[in-house]
């Protein structure tokens, strides 16, 4: 899942940066930092199960 | 064989990350985020087996287990600290960086104070 995971944000900030781009140019730039917010927090929700994942696995193994 | 996954996807990884560094590096800095966390997830599957070995050399006497705990429990505070100062130095935060170095090492020398005070007292015990 993990490789595939890096692979679904690179798009999804490649997608957004070139949202972003053609908006700018068309002069509304609010909406380019809109999409560029709604496509970080979209990246977020897959980010951070992954590192509570991680987090979990550290602290069963180290007892932390 | 694990290195060879490590390593193809830490260097794809860079080169995607790539693609963000100009107009929003915020992708650039999640994908490093995730990748960095894959890489530590396959670091972990040995650091279980490292384990599972050094706890076989706790049969010598009780407050070996003890020791062997508060060992791993050390390794695995400085295995986060080290994993989140890296990445707030990565997105340029270096003065955060080095904080969550200092708190770390404080950390690690509070869980570690028991076994120096027990040595010393070990010592005392038998220089008198």
């Amino acid at each position: 899942m993990e490789v595939g995971l890096i692979f679904k944000i690179a798009a999804v900030g490649i997608l957004v940066t070139l949202l972003g781009q053609v908006l700018k140019h068309s002069g509304r730039e609010e909406q380019a930092f809109m999409i560029s917010l709604a496509g970080l927090i979209l990246v977020l929700t897959w980010v951070i199960p992954s590192i509570y994942e991680l987090f979990q696995s550290i602290q069963n193994l180290f007892q932390l | 064989m694990d290195i060879l996954k490590i390593s193809s996807v830490a260097i794809i990884g860079v080169f995607l990350c790539l693609f963000f560094k100009k107009d929003n590096p915020q992708y650039g800095l999640l994908l490093m985020l995730t990748i960095t966390v894959l890489v530590i997830s396959i670091g972990i599957v040995w650091l279980q087996e490292i384990k599972d070995k050094i706890l076989e050399l706790s049969v010598y006497g009780e407050e070996t287990k003890g020791y062997f705990a508060l060992l791993f429990k050390v390794i695995g505070i400085t295995c986060v600290c080290e994993f989140t100062s890296a990445i707030c130095k990565d997105a340029g935060f270096s003065a955060l960086a080095e904080q969550v170095r200092v708190v770390g090492k404080l950390l690690v020398l509070a869980t570690g104070l028991p076994i120096l005070l027990s040595m010393l007292e070990l010592i005392g015990r038998y220089s008198v």
